[in-house]
């Protein structure tokens, strides 16, 4: 199963990511795209590991490239975030071929799958050429994964729309 | 007539061509069609940016917005896609505020007119009407 999370920010959707990949029995991975290395990152990371405790996560943090992973052993995997995965491969030394590759990766490998990405789509105001690239790449990646995924769920303050297959 | 909106890149385009069986070519780009044209075609996509347009050559303004709605709805046009842009913080700027109220002014008068009203999700279609 590929579930899809997405939603504002603060809107739940990691709990519930978190919650639906819980339900699986086994070895569960966690991957943390965000980098690792501000002050503001670790506090949040921390909080996140905070709420994954005692729900039997094994913690990966890496900003991109998957194909090293080996997600054989692991009942499912869950991905946060997809806006961090494609800020990385957009700004930090990767490409959009590359995006598609970690994501490909993903589908292909994880016998299921939970990622969590976050909307950046409704304010309608022209950032910097670069900043609406990301918005146009993550954006169409994301509808790549809804494509292919079994369910999407758009997060909004704690609640569910369900735009996608059931939980 | 069909509108068809949703957040930026969520692939509106792509579902309407694919649902309609029509091709890009019957569709006009609000982006960067003639203005006098916009209307000429089966559909336009992008109508916030041509609306965009319109504010910044100075034919529209707070009164007289309903004269680009009057224009779609008294055209052909079957297909009309436009972003929703009024989430997020209120823009400082004047022309920005002046840009997103205008879009949504136009977009609910369409709405109201249109006979279905699709709202896409990544691709994923939600009926709001008809």
């Amino acid at each position: 199963m590929i579930y899809l999370i997405s939603g504002g920010v603060k809107s739940h959707k990691s709990k519930r990511a978190e919650s639906i990949a819980g339900s699986f029995n086994g070895e569960k991975l966690y991957i943390a795209t965000m980098e690792n290395k501000s002050e503001e990152s670790k506090k949040r990371i921390e909080k996140h590991k905070a709420m994954r405790k005692d729900k039997n996560f094994k913690t990966l943090e890496i900003e991109k490239d998957f194909e090293s992973i080996d997600l054989s052993c692991f009942s499912v995997v869950l991905l946060e975030c997809l806006g961090n995965l494609c800020a990385n491969h957009l700004f930090n030394g990767g490409s959009i071929n590359g995006f598609y590759k970690d994501i490909d990766y993903l589908i292909k490998n994880a016998k299921n799958l939970v990622i969590v990405t976050n909307d950046i789509s409704y304010d309608g105001l022209y950032y910097s050429k670069e900043v609406q690239e990301y918005i146009k790449t993550l954006n169409n990646g994301v509808s790549y994964i809804a494509e292919r995924a079994d369910s999407v769920i758009e997060m909004v303050y704690g609640n569910m729309i369900i735009h996608k297959g059931n939980l | 007539m069909i509108l068809i909106i949703g957040g930026a890149y969520h692939n509106k385009l792509a579902y309407a061509l694919k649902t309609y069986n029509i091709s890009v070519e019957d569709m006009q780009n609000g982006a960067d069609c003639n203005i006098d044209e916009a209307c000429s075609k089966k559909g336009i996509y992008n109508l916030h940016l041509l609306i965009k347009r319109y504010i910044k050559q100075g034919l529209l303004t707070g009164d007289n917005y309903n004269y680009i709605t009057e224009k779609i709805t008294s055209s052909n046009i079957e297909i009309i896609i436009c972003d929703e842009i009024g989430s997020g913080i209120i823009p400082l700027d004047r022309f920005e505020r002046e840009y997103r109220d205008m879009v949504g002014r136009i977009v609910s008068e369409v709405s109201e007119k249109a006979c279905k009203v699709i709202r896409i999700y990544y691709g994923i279609p939600t009926i709001l009407k008809g």
